[in-house]
């Protein structure tokens, strides 16, 4: 009941930990797909030594564990670290960065997977309508659009859900790096159930939302506006 | 001569698909390769397209040598244009599916809308433009295809089984097509099926490609008529292959004894010669023994029972046991009218200009 009411009433502390808690799985997000979706694109359509070893540890990392990223980064980023100097430690932006590099794999591999689900059959008709392979890689990713998305939503959905890299990067620091997961783990611990239950719901609700997006996406619901956004080839 | 191949073998994975094969596509032509399945139909018609290359020999195009750098190549693959067996299309809208060829090459939006409409128009699929290509069905998708390989308005149409996984109305009006493209466009069409008679609807010359190499190439009566070997006559529906002896040769005419049998028919081969009959089941009169006198002027009355009747559709395949065998086809109609049922002693009318005489040594096993 005291979970609802948090909720329902907008409870100032609740509100703010869930709007960074999506604010910093979103960046990481954002900035993990400017990574991912080329390099994923890099490893599809070129042929180099070494491509299937790539590809199987790019698998083996897809079950990274969160407290290990955490435990490297803050190696790295703590004071007397390599990248120390950037003060990153406890901050959300070393946060972000952990997050970061916790879905770059899984995001990288799951558009390898989608650029490969684009059959043989689609490459040949390109160049039998006579494009370069520029054209050919647009279009093949045009094709995968959807694919790719997915790829993108599995990884803010598990930068949102990880709890490893949020409570040793970020320290869980009320009102400046508590977010979700950390703020459950902590009250549980106090025994603060209502407000817990009121962070899980929240939490829910926005998985539910990633999957309602996506069932819009692949059900094409969405079809017309991600042909607008990715833009006509013309 | 708009593709000329010398020689040309193709091998993948350390298997030959083709090998050797030497062939003329003329300007203007409907050329049909025909062949089995797995006969390597596809391989070369992708070798013509310059998908792949040739493992060995020499593709020329229109006095081009293909084996040359890659912006060559895409230069002469964009004078051609290329329909596989199974519809493919992008996940986009029927008009940029369709516009996807005119874009690479560099037309304005409002010069390649305008084509693709007229384009459409000519495929049946007027106001699809906006439909998504994804959601048509497979006749439909495949007209998308057809629409966009012919938007760019290609020298050389290539064109992979296209009716293959067509139903019968849907086949045709993509057949029908097909022939106006080569009749009001003057585009060269490579096709290739392995329904014979589709191959004989639309072909002006074919080829028959057995087990990687190409067995004959030729006029369609020089194919369905005169086959070369035994496995080209059997794939072209020459159900009746008999082996014999030229006894006489009378100008041209000759007496063939096939067991106990004498055929008369059209040769030039001199006489104690061994030979082989090839008959097409179509030309075949049946008639019951008692019909005198004989209601066709058939020379070869040839008596037999018979022993197997197997429907194909509309027309039933007789099959007469001594002298034979020989294979028959005749309509379910004149079936049932002449009363026909297996053990039945009947009659073969069979003219002496329906007989193709070949001289053993050039037949194969």
């Amino acid at each position: 009941m005291q979970a609802v009411n948090l909720i329902v009433t907008l409870n100032p502390e609740v509100m703010q930990i869930a709007i960074l808690s999506i604010y910093i799985s979103l960046t990481s997000t954002i900035i993990a797909s400017c990574i991912a979706i080329p390099a994923g694109g890099f490893i599809h359509f070129y042929d180099f030594r070494g491509k299937n070893v790539l590809i199987a540890l790019i698998q083996t990392l897809y079950s990274l564990p969160t407290v290990v990223v955490g435990l490297v980064i803050y190696l790295i980023i703590s004071r007397s670290g390599p990248l120390g100097f950037f003060g990153l430690l406890f901050t959300p932006e070393g946060m972000i960065l952990g997050q970061t590099i916790l879905i770059i794999p899984i995001m990288t591999g799951l558009v390898i997977a989608a650029l490969s689900g684009v059959g043989q059959e689609i490459h040949d008709t390109l160049v039998s309508l006579g494009a370069t392979s520029v054209q050919s890689i647009i279009q093949i990713v045009k094709e995968a659009r959807i694919a790719i998305l997915s790829a993108v939503i599995l990884g803010f959905g598990r930068a949102i859900s990880e709890v490893g890299v949020a409570m040793m990067i970020g320290g869980n620091i009320r009102g400046e790096t508590r977010v979700l997961t950390t703020a459950i783990a902590l009250q549980t611990g106090l025994g603060d159930f209502g407000f817990s239950i009121a962070l899980g719901i929240i939490l829910l609700l926005i998985a539910l939302v990633i999957v309602i997006i996506m069932y819009l996406i692949t059900s094409g619901s969405f079809g017309g506006m991600i042909q607008i956004a990715g833009g006509a080839p013309r | 001569m708009i593709i000329e191949c010398s020689g040309i073998a193709r091998t993948a994975g350390g298997k030959t698909i083709l090998d050797d094969i030497t062939l003329e596509i003329r300007n203007g032509e409907i050329f049909t390769l025909i062949g089995p399945s797995g006969s390597g139909k596809t391989t070369l018609l992708r070798l013509f397209d310059l998908l792949d290359m040739p493992s060995k020999g020499r593709l020329v195009f229109d006095g081009t040598d293909t084996d040359a750098p890659e912006p060559v190549r895409r230069a002469i693959r964009r004078r051609m244009s290329m329909v596989f067996q199974k519809p493919v299309v992008l996940n986009t809208t029927v008009l940029e599916n369709v516009a996807f060829g005119l874009m690479v090459r560099g037309n304005g939006v409002h010069e390649a809308g305008a084509k693709v409409r007229e384009v459409l128009e000519l495929v049946g699929l007027p106001g699809f433009a906006g439909r998504r290509a994804t959601t048509l069905s497979g006749g439909e998708m495949q007209r998308v295809a057809l629409a966009r390989a012919m938007v760019t308005e290609p020298e050389v149409l290539i064109l992979d089984e296209p009716t293959a996984n067509l139903d019968p109305v849907s086949a045709e009006a993509i057949e029908d097509l097909i022939v106006r493209i080569n009749l009001d466009m003057h585009t060269t069409i490579i096709l290739s099926t392995h329904d014979m008679i589709q191959g004989q609807r639309l072909a002006d010359r074919m080829g028959v490609i057995i087990g990687g190499r190409l067995a004959q190439t030729g006029t369609i009566n020089e194919i369905f008529y005169q086959p070369k070997t035994r496995s080209i006559a059997r794939f072209v529906g020459v159900d009746t292959v008999l082996q014999g002896v030229v006894e006489e040769n009378d100008r041209g005419l000759a007496k063939v004894v096939v067991g106990d049998t004498i055929f008369e028919a059209l040769t030039s081969a001199l006489p104690g010669l061994r030979v082989s009959l090839f008959i097409r089941p179509e030309e075949i009169v049946l008639t019951k023994p008692a019909t005198v006198p004989s209601p066709t002027s058939a020379r070869n009355q040839i008596t037999g029972t018979i022993t197997k009747m197997v429907p194909v559709g509309p027309f039933i395949r007789v099959i007469l046991g001594d002298s034979g065998p020989i294979t028959a086809l005749i309509t379910r109609k004149s079936c049932t009218e002449m009363g026909f049922a297996v053990g039945m002693q009947v009659v073969a009318g069979i003219k002496a200009t329906a007989i193709y005489v070949l001289p053993d040594p050039k037949v194969d096993a």
